[in-house]
């Protein structure tokens, strides 16, 4: 497993497999972006260490994949990249530092990822309709 | 160090940086309320769901009076006043997100409740709940919360959290979820994990044996939310989320939140230990762990938390560092919690209490000891109403349908009551349309006391359809089951013409209903389905007409009792003013209130205004104290705009003579009543920001700007009371109209006073049932330039 800096900017071929994963780092510590597209979560960490001095500790493998586009001050932003861990993230004027417990264990929360990561569509769907018999079913099991 | 014993540690690791990194028992961040002297350092609101002030039965200490603890610790340290008002319909969802808007329904998207109507482009009638996630869209499509520009109305915790303090919510309406899977997916995403686990959950087989299991995502994710600051030490970590509002003016980015007992236990049990157990699960005022009817920790049921329930969360919540804490309790007069049907493994039926009986009684002294328990306890922490803003109300009253206690002469507390006969009585009226007026018309209606109208194919207001089925509505008549007596359904009927004047209608059209009956009170209308008789004239079974046991207090109708509730304030800068009811209010004065309190502002105009006349100059900017020009002009207001200020009462009493003349007649009423409408949304328009920004931005108010508005607001109000007194013959009847300005020409406090014989001619003219007239304390009569009338309870 390495990394390859090939630019300033922080585009990132990993694992040897350009094509398939790639991970880029820009911005500022208070606006990060991050691209990632099938990189370990190690690399990420890794990667936010090289660029803005995130220091990270874990006994975790840490090598859950990572696709998707992460946009924001770099605690929010890593935070969101541990989405599945427990962690702990502490923001000090030196910089910021994380701790990884471990992934989510089935449970710790009732809901846990299931088998095969599903792939969320985007939000916004509407709510159910229902019907008037329905509706107040359901204000009255709602007891409001 | 922290970190080696945190590996070390062989218990489940969910604790959040706080506990990690804080050095504290609590996890505050650094909250910037702009209070006057800085002395509000948290805000305790709470809501609760048809506790009433006034009595039901004069022998029966009120629910209030029953609860010495919560109303001496307003009335000895603050101000309640029972001048205090609902909107319009005065339903639960519509009352508890006007509180936290300070916005009318109009405005906030939802003035029907619980759930309501929308029209699709084909004429056919959907319902959506009016309970959903703040940034959820309707069934409709629509964002649920949908204001006058079609987004997303702001949000009520924006303010704080941009002010560097976190909001709880517990079981208060849309702030936290409410509906699943819908709110996991507005959240989560569709085919999220959480959506994933919850719908498997729900989706389970409805077998007595899997209820707990369906239960374990409402335990887990209903009722519970907190909405953190920028930085906030309580959402760094895995359980919090992007607390994603989109549409809020002036952008709201970064913000994390925490969703459901699952996320929000860990973090504040960690941070407050004291207010949990050892397994993180968190405890009610009595020390027991606040669990479903099952034992799963979390929110205990569906919304109906006790006293001690919603008050142990928000003591937690308060300790854990959470500055702003949003409660709802339920009310006392129906069972609860109700015990497990061993059939089914679900809770049992539903069962009402009429006032005075035993266990309603038992249900208010629980609410009394927890309230006590919660005073003390916050003490302990330094939580009084020394630094903390205490905001209580009730969403709305309701109606009690049922017969006469038992002895006659008890009082609930020495001598228990019981009743013979108690529970709403349920119509379908589809049915009895077809019955009595032999009307097939399609048309949905939301099951209320209050009942919108969805006519099918969304016909206009002046489309023989509508005006077919209103008159046909107004005309049903049923025979009381409890009293025996022959009444009628329909006490005023609303246009969407009147409804605009109550702030009913929305930016939404398709959300418009074809019209709404506020009724008999005594009445829950429905419509039938196959199973009822759809279809099948009254003559054959099921009734038509029956007593429902379960349920007993209605609400969602126009009556004082249901709409007249109350308010209560304590802390920096309320007067202690004791109970005051000389000044009317209503639901989206709090908001305002509480906002200029805590030294905050909102990023749009409030409906309401701040109530100055409870608070203490010193809380006030210079803009306020001692202003008269602000006094006069927000109360002239308040009687202009507030659906239950004169405005809107009269308006709806115009309005349901104007419906039910002839066709000719209601034209005249729609150009007249557009016109009033005009003319009461320009003043507004010029009121409102004056009132903002005496409030919100030290602009006083100029006096000759605010006695040509007051005058004109005043001609305003004079004119709507003419018309809905008498339009063509107002002057022989003067007296009786410049007295009664409720609901009807005549209101008095006792039958004596209506003129000898006055209800007696109407009632053998027009055929008003006669068991109404005189036979009340308090009687309002209407009467049009028609002669048509109805007499009724005022």
């Amino acid at each position: 497993m390495f990394a390859l800096l090939i630019a300033s900017g922080a585009l990132l071929a990993v694992s040897g497999n350009a094509a398939r994963a790639q991970l880029s780092v820009e911005g500022r510590q208070d606006a990060v972006h991050i691209d990632a597209r099938d990189v370990s979560l190690q690399e990420v960490l890794a990667a936010l260490q090289a660029k803005f001095n995130l220091r990270y500790r874990s006994d975790d493998a840490l090598d859950t994949r990572k696709t998707g586009i992460f946009d924001g001050p770099l605690p929010r932003v890593t935070a969101r990249i541990l989405e599945g861990y427990d962690f702990a993230i502490k923001v000090t004027p030196q910089g910021v530092d994380v701790l990884v417990l471990r992934q989510n264990q089935a449970g710790d929360k009732t809901v846990t990822a299931s088998a095969t990561p599903a792939v969320a569509t985007p939000k916004g769907s509407p709510a159910p309709v229902m019907t008037a018999a329905q509706a107040n079913r359901f204000e009255r099991e709602h007891f409001r | 160090m922290r970190y080696q014993r945190i590996f070390g540690a062989a218990t489940p690791l969910l604790l959040g940086a706080a506990l990690l990194f804080g050095g504290s028992a609590t996890a505050q961040a650094a909250c910037g309320l702009q209070s006057a002297g800085n002395k509000i350092k948290h805000v305790v609101h709470i809501q609760f769901d048809n506790v009433h002030l006034r009595r039901d039965n004069p022998n029966v200490p009120s629910d209030l009076e029953q609860m010495p603890n919560l109303l001496n610790f307003m009335q000895n340290n603050g101000m309640v006043s029972d001048n205090h008002h609902t909107p319009l319909i005065s339903h639960t969802a519509t009352d508890i997100l006007t509180v936290l808007t300070g916005a009318y329904g109009d405005r906030m998207g939802v003035p029907v409740a619980n759930s309501y109507g929308f029209f699709r482009n084909d004429g056919s009638v959907g319902f959506s709940s009016s309970f959903l996630y703040w940034t959820a869209l309707s069934a409709d499509g629509k964002p649920e919360l949908v204001n006058e520009n079609g987004k997303t109305f702001p949000a009520p915790w924006a303010p704080f959290t941009r002010a560097g303090c976190d909001v709880g919510a517990f079981s208060i309406a849309n702030m936290e979820f409410e509906s699943l899977p819908a709110d996991v997916r507005t959240v989560f995403g569709t085919g999220s994990p959480e959506d994933v686990s919850v719908s498997a959950a729900l989706n389970l087989p409805r077998t007595a044996a899997n209820a707990p299991a369906r239960q374990v995502p409402n335990t887990d994710y209903l009722g519970i939310a907190v909405h953190c600051a920028l930085g906030s030490p309580l959402c760094s970590n895995s359980h919090a989320r992007t607390d994603a509002l989109p549409d809020e003016l002036g952008g709201y980015s970064g913000f994390q939140a925490l969703f459901g007992n699952v996320n929000v236990a860990p973090v504040i049990c960690s941070a407050a230990p004291a207010g949990c157990n050892g397994s993180g699960a968190v405890k009610d005022t009595d020390g027991g762990v606040i669990a479903d009817a099952y034992g799963r920790p979390g929110f205990p049921n569906t919304f109906s938390p006790l006293a001690s329930q919603s008050l142990g969360y928000a003591a937690t919540m308060l300790e854990a560092g959470i500055p702003v804490v949003y409660v709802y309790v339920a009310d006392a007069h129906d069972r609860n919690p109700l015990p497990l049907d061993p059939a089914t493994n679900l809770p049992g039926a539903a069962h009402a209490f009429g006032a005075g009986e035993a266990e309603y009684v038992a249900q208010l002294k629980a609410d009394d000891v927890a309230f006590g328990k919660f005073f003390t306890r916050l003490a302990a922490d330094g939580i009084n109403k020394d630094n903390t803003l205490f905001i209580v109300t009730a969403d709305e009253n309701d109606h009690f349908v049922g017969g006469a206690p038992s002895p006659a002469n008890c009082d609930g507390i020495h001598v228990p009551c019981t009743y013979a006969q108690i529970g709403e009585i349920d119509t379908f009226l589809d049915r009895l349309l077809l019955t009595q007026r032999n009307n097939t018309t399609p048309f949905d209606i939301h099951f209320d006391d209050a009942p919108t109208f969805y006519i099918h194919g969304n016909p206009g207001p002046q489309d023989p359809l509508t005006r077919t089925m209103e008159h046909d509505i107004d005309a049903l008549q049923v025979t009381n089951p409890i009293t025996g007596k022959v009444e009628k359904l329909n006490a005023f009927l609303a246009d969407r013409a009147e409804m605009t004047v109550l702030h009913m209608i929305t930016s939404n059209p398709a959300r418009s209903p074809s019209f709404t009956m506020f009724g008999n009170p005594d009445y829950f209308n429905e419509t039938s389905s196959s199973s009822t008789g759809q279809g099948h004239g009254c003559s054959q079974t099921p009734a038509c007409v029956f007593e429902a046991p379960g349920f007993a207090w209605n609400h969602g109708d126009v009556q004082k009792e249901i709409t007249r509730t109350w308010m209560g304030m304590v802390g920096p800068g309320v007067v202690h003013a004791g109970r005051n009811d000389q000044v009317f209010s209503d639901h989206t004065d709090l908001r305002p209130t509480m906002i200029a309190l805590a030294g905050l502002k909102d990023d749009y105009a409030h409906d309401g205004r701040v109530l100055i006349e409870f608070l203490d100059d010193h809380a006030l900017p210079k803009s306020l104290r001692r202003s008269e020009n602000f006094l006069e002009l927000a109360q002239v207001y308040k009687q202009l705009n507030a659906p239950l200020g004169s405005v809107g009462r009269d308006s709806l009493a115009f309005a349901n003579r104007s419906i039910l003349g002839d066709d000719a007649g209601y034209s005249r009423f729609l150009a007249t009543i557009a016109d009033i409408t005009a003319k009461r949304d320009a003043l507004v328009a010029e009121i409102k920001p004056l009132l903002d920004s005496a409030a919100f931005d030290n602009q006083p108010i100029n006096e000759r700007q605010e006695d040509q508005l007051v005058r004109r607001a005043r001609a305003l109000i004079d004119r709507v009371a003419d018309l809905a007194h008498d339009e063509h013959d107002h002057d022989h009847d003067h007296d009786h109209h410049r007295t009664g300005r409720g609901l009807g020409l005549v209101t008095t406090a006792s039958p004596l006073a209506v003129p000898a014989g006055f209800c007696e001619s109407i009632r053998r003219k027009y055929d008003v049932a006669p068991p109404i007239v005189g036979a009340v304390v308090s009687v309002v009569c209407i009467v049009d330039c028609l002669g048509r009338a109805a007499c009724g309870v005022g």
